[in-house]
């Protein structure tokens, strides 16, 4: 491990007594605890830390911020293996392991550099230029090489090992950004009692004002910062969140936020989540995040050594880290002067001042004396020079041709107040001639900018306003308070002035804009040429701005360029639109903890636990998981559910039917109600009987069916499928809450009060009365559709006499926590019946043996004489659906319908979704009959049988069609039978 | 005495412990418990004869939207449109279901949920924060405090809370089905402050 060489020995917000390892292309170096990983690097000397996008030039860290467009690099390995990430972000912590990003065989060496020399092939629109002939190359090469050839690191391609969060705040006043503005206009509004959030980037508190050396009522900036924090910590109902970049603005005053909780962590605590996403809901918002320098357009001015002027400060300044020891600074603005002492502090000795304005004012060639730095003004840099690191520039001062040996460049084109959270609440910041740069407009929600993010770039000033507005938002929430005092600041600078600089005229080499996509100034002038005068053309022609960093550093150096290509005013060009994330944020924790089981939620019938111990199988059923079947030993599916069948249709079986929905229905009109919502009448349906309903869409296609049993006089039970539960309840909803208020009716959805099971089989009575033995259940005493309500231990019980098996079968609800105890003791009666517990499989085998329809049938496009209910169709009476389901098309004798199919060969299997066809057809659409919709094996008939919806219904009984399924490459003769194989005079039901 | 026993939606699944990162000061308590469950849904027109009916029995009449009417042992909670819960003394069957639905009878459907719902209480001083991982409901006690109510999406899952005290203790209905994935998820929202879990302490 080497010593960091560029470390200075005293000084900056690092501990010098955490000395932490790190390692950054496989090169171990050594950094501080308060470092981040490119304040580490540049202690340590390294610069160069990846290649550029396109034509692969060597790139140094060139930010200290969010806004980096170089050094992006790949964190960490293996499935945390996080591309693109900026080193200037990243906390170091030990053991931290980073790779450089876009280059092969190394960084230093790198193959595709060549596209450097080959950039006169390669201008804006290169892509669409070029890639367009022949056609069929596109698939096959182009897109292939060029997605290899684009796209910066590697993705982790195993599941993320870490946890995410998602959580709400609520506040009176959110302040986005703890700077000096941000701190003061928090701690205001805490003052009053309101509910203050403060969301910060950093880890700190502060702001720029950490990168400096100026002082608040002598203080330090950090201290001053940090006794601010600890006053607004102690508000019970202020939060400060570091580690937070708020990265969206909805509408209503939501905003989003990325709390990055543990990735300054080698891995996240045992409990922890990695980062958490806050949906901050806040009556006022105050936005105080700061200003973003600008980048100067020249010669090469992408040469790792060159940075902006406040980055360098920062280095030198929070991290004790000389980003050079040879300097020359580059503005066209007065804060350029500000950094000089800062970094003359920080062991940087600066030889030049290369300022293009011809007057400069006295306070500025004061501090540039004050550090023995010679100012060339009416001077600009045409060009940077180097190979891996910049060694000098060629100066043009007043015509006046000079080059200085440098080992760094600070630039410094102005500020950029940041408005993109701004500009997300739907309005376009304005142009400010002032500060060259644009400033928050009239805002379209609750929320304004304070300090550097409105342009107000003077502390003093800053603090002042911030203070009032912070009053001011707490005062709209009902907070009141009264000013503070502010810290006297050592008033060391002179007012901001600034001439701006879109790009220097006669640069020699290239000149980038847009330093993450290689947009260089030449691009935007051809764009211009080529009739792309729109700035939203301009981007997506030229790709300006449409990096990860969003155009943080170059888009208003492209719009000043495009002005001036079109000899428009920059105010007239305009800018882009912002849209969220300001900062790109990992898809993980828009997932949160919505991911493998809590992906979506399961349901549990009350029986759920005795089928596990019984060795079930389980399907799920939308939400629900259901028995599918309980093998015993050795036994397939086909085979479980086989004996499960037998063993109900020769004795007794038990069937967990908790799942289908249920729904109470009373008032003194529910009768009116319940008639209108089926087809066929329930006014009549006597009290203690159940009726098997059907229900029709409004369009007159089928949407459900089930058992509705009257209770009461006014009191109904009605039962829907598992599938359709939820939307047979927002139907009765939707026609009762906006078509007929005026009826008297209430319901509830019951599906989670009842324990449901489905007894069935010619030995099903003789169990049941040994349970229940207080009923008569003769079948004079209680026929088929009988229904009961009794006690039962210390509860109320519901007994239905239905069957969806075709065999004398019972339906017993009980309360929800008795279900598994019923269970149990009907097993233990039945025992001496062999009572088997059978699934949906052995269902679903014995609903296709007796006809009986489900979802495969009732598919939303059938309608009820489609699926052989036609005459459940009332003529008596109004019900949904029947107007439309007497439309031509609904009702013509072509159309498909419910018929039985069964293979003429019983070693012969079907398969669900075959189509039929004549024999002696070819299968084609032309030729198509019909489909079929459900398969089984029917262990009484012995065959495969299946339903299916053909042309012509059950006109084509006796024929023999082709079941043909291209998917499985399986064809096979069918004769076309009856839909009611098995008791088709329902002999057994009666019993 | 019945030959039936019951089992609660969590049997199994909850089981008594501190869990999750602080075993000695755990943040939030967990507690299953029950309570007799009665949906009330007034006739058109008879919400104010039936909120009587209700004082006069409990003491309680129907609570506006969004509240609850509590005395010691019953609550009527406000729990939809033109829907109210009775809640029963804690872990007691202590409604007579006959007699009230007889006192309603015409001007009221009442619907027996005493099984259809896992009852959760919440409690301890990150029971908010838990909350709020799991809610979009503003808990603060200037939003939200004792005898409040709110129908709430938790975990993907259709909720009812009801905040006793302000201490703060909160009781959340689940719906029966639901209770383990609800329960998985309030773990795993409670584990970075640590929890105490504790089953139902006795059956109904």
């Amino acid at each position: 491990m080497k010593e960091a060489a560029y470390r200075n020995s005293a000084g900056g917000l690092i501990d010098r007594d955490r000395p932490l390892k790190f390692y950054f292309d496989n090169v171990s170096y050594q950094g501080f605890a308060g470092d981040t990983l490119a304040s580490a690097l540049i202690a340590n000397g390294v610069h160069l830390t990846g290649r550029g996008f396109k034509y692969h030039r060597p790139r140094g860290i060139y930010t200290s911020g969010t806004e980096e467009p170089n050094a992006l690099v790949e964190l960490r390995e293996d499935a945390r293996r996080e591309p693109n990430t900026r080193a200037t972000l990243i906390e170091l912590y030990d053991g931290l392991s980073a790779m450089s990003q876009n280059r092969w065989p190394s960084l230093a060496f790198d193959i595709l550099s060549v596209n450097n020399l080959l950039s006169p092939f390669l201008p804006a629109g290169f892509y669409y230029k070029t890639f367009m002939w022949p056609k069929q190359f596109w698939e096959k090469m182009y897109e292939p090489f060029i997605r290899r050839a684009a796209g910066l690191g590697r993705a982790a391609n195993k599941p993320d090992p870490d946890r995410y969060e998602r959580a709400t705040l609520h506040c009176d006043v959110l302040v986005v950004g703890a700077g000096p503005a941000g701190l003061v206009a928090a701690l205001a509004a805490a003052r009053s009692g309101a509910r203050v959030v403060l969301a910060e980037q950093d880890h700190r508190v502060g702001g720029h004002l950490l990168s400096t050396s100026t002082t608040l009522d002598s203080k330090s900036a950090e201290s001053w910062s940090d006794d601010i924090r600890t006053e607004i910590e102690a508000f019970e109902d202020a939060r400060l969140l570091t580690r937070t970049t708020v990265f969206g603005y909805y509408d209503h005053n939501i905003l989003a936020a990325v709390e990055r909780l543990a990735d300054h962590l080698p891995v996240p605590g045992a409990h922890g989540a990695r980062q958490k996403l806050w949906r901050i809901h806040a009556s006022r918002v105050i936005l105080a995040c700061g200003a973003f320098e600008r980048p100067l357009v020249f010669g090469n001015n992408d040469l790792p050594g060159i940075m902006l002027t406040s980055a360098a400060r920062t280095y030198a300044m929070r991290y004790a880290a000389r980003p050079g020891s040879r300097a020359v600074i580059f503005t066209n603005n007065s804060s350029g002067y500000d950094a000089l002492a800062d970094l003359a502090a920080g062991g940087v000795n600066i030889v030049a001042v290369i300022d293009p304005r011809s007057d400069i004012d006295s306070q500025s060639i004061a501090q540039a004396e004050a550090v023995g730095a010679r100012i060339l003004n009416r001077a600009v840099i045409l060009g940077a020079r180097g190979h891996l690191h910049v060694r000098g520039v060629d100066v043009d001062a007043a015509g006046v041709r000079e080059r200085i040996d440098c080992d760094l460049l600070c630039v410094s084109g102005g500020w950029n107040p940041d408005v993109h959270l701004h500009s997300q609440t739907g309005t376009r910041p304005v142009w400010s001639p002032d500060i060259a740069g644009f400033i928050p407009a009239e805002s379209r929600q609750r929320e304004l900018s304070i300090g550097g993010a409105a342009g107000q770039f003077d502390l003093a000033n800053a603090l002042i306003t911030a203070r009032q507005r912070g009053l001011d938002a707490a005062r709209e929430c009902g907070f009141m308070s009264s000013a503070f005092d502010l810290p006297d600041v050592a008033k060391g600078s002179s007012a901001y002035s600034i001439e701006p600089l879109w790009r220097v005229a006669g640069y020699h080499g290239k000149a980038l804009v847009d330093m993450q996509n290689d947009v260089k100034e030449t691009d935007i002038g051809l764009s211009a040429r080529e009739g792309y005068k729109s700035v939203e053309h301009l981007k997506r022609y030229t790709t300006l701005g449409m990096a990860t960093d969003q155009g943080k550093l170059s888009n208003v150096n492209g719009l000043g360029i495009l002005a001036d290509e079109l000899g428009f005013s920059i105010e007239s060009v305009g800018t882009t639109t912002f849209r969220p994330p300001v900062l790109p944020v990992a898809i993980g924790v828009f997932a949160g903890s919505s991911r493998g089981q809590h992906f979506s939620p399961t349901r549990y019938t009350p029986m759920h636990d005795w089928a596990v111990r019984h060795g079930a199988k389980f399907v799920e059923a939308g939400q629900w998981l259901r028995p599918r079947y309980y093998p015993r030993d050795g036994e397939d599916m086909l085979a479980a559910s086989c004996r499960e069948t037998l063993a109900t249709r020769n004795s007794v079986g038990l069937c967990d039917v908790s799942t289908l929905g249920k729904i109470d229905v009373q008032g003194a009109d529910a009768p009116e109600f319940l008639n209108r919502l089926h087809s066929n009448g329930f006014a009549r349906l006597p009290v203690g009987k159940a009726r098997y309903g059907l229900m029709l869409r409004e369009d007159g296609l089928v949407l459900d069916d089930g058992t509705t049993t009257r209770l009461a006089e006014h009191h109904y039970f009605m039962t829907t499928t598992t599938a359709e539960a939820a939307a047979v309840m927002a139907h009765m909803e939707y026609y009762h809450q906006a078509i007929w208020p005026q009826l008297d009716v209430q319901y509830c959805s019951v599906t989670e009060q009842w324990a449901s099971m489905a007894i069935a089989g010619p030995n099903s009575r003789a169990v049941l009365q040994k349970v229940l033995t207080r009923i008569d259940l003769s079948n004079e005493a209680f026929p088929f559709l009988a229904a009961t309500e009794f006690n039962l231990g210390n509860f109320r019980a519901r007994l239905f006499r239905i069957s969806f098996s075709g065999e004398l079968a019972y339906e017993l609800n009980v309360p929800a926590g008795y279900g598994e105890s019923l269970w149990q003791a009907l097993m233990n009666a039945g025992k001496e019946f062999g009572i088997t517990a059978y699934g949906t499989e052995a269902l679903g085998i014995m609903r296709i043996e007796k006809g009986h329809i489900a979802g495969p049938e009732v598919n939303g496009q059938t309608t009820a004489g489609d699926i052989g209910l036609g005459s459940m169709l009332s003529s008596k009476k109004e019900f949904i659906g029947r107007p439309l389901a007497a439309r031509e098309a609904l009702v013509d004798s072509a159309r498909e319908q419910l018929v039985g199919i069964r293979c003429n060969d019983s070693s012969m299997r079907l398969y669900a979704g075959a189509h039929l066809v004549e024999p002696d057809k070819a299968a084609v659409i032309e030729n198509d009959l019909g489909h079929v919709t459900s398969v089984t094996y029917s262990p009484m008939l012995k065959t495969w049988i299946a339903l299916a919806l053909l042309k012509g219904g059950t006109t084509n009984i006796g024929k023999t069609l082709k079941a043909v399924n291209p998917l499985m490459k399986h064809e096979v003769n069918v004769e076309v039978v009856s839909s009611q194989f098995f008791d088709p005079e329902n002999t057994r039901l009666h019993v | 005495m019945s030959e039936f026993t019951y089992t609660s939606p969590l049997a199994g699944v909850i089981k008594p412990g501190v869990y999750g990162a602080s075993k000695t000061a755990p943040g939030v308590a967990i507690l299953e418990t029950w309570r007799s469950l009665y949906s009330i849904m007034p006739r058109n027109g008879q919400q104010s004869v039936v909120s009587g009916v209700t004082r006069e029995r409990y003491g309680l009449p129907l609570p506006d939207i969004g509240r609850v009417t509590s005395n010691a042992e019953h609550s009527m909670i406000w729990s939809g449109l033109n829907q109210w819960m009775l809640a029963g003394a804690l872990n007691e069957t202590d409604i007579n279901f006959p007699e009230l639905a007889d006192a309603l009878k015409d001007m009221a459907a009442l619907v027996d949920h005493s099984h259809a719902r896992s009852i959760i209480r919440l409690s301890g001083s990150q029971a908010r924060h838990t909350l709020a991982k799991l809610c979009a409901l503003d808990t603060h006690p200037r939003s939200f405090s004792s005898n409040y109510s709110a129908a709430t999406r938790m975990a993907h899952i259709s909720t009812l809370i009801h905040q006793i005290d302000a201490a703060p203790l909160y009781e959340i209905y689940v719906p029966r089905a639901f209770a383990r994935s609800f329960f998985s998820e309030l773990c795993e929202a409670a584990a970075e402050y640590g929890y105490i879990a504790e089953p139902l302490r006795r059956d109904p």
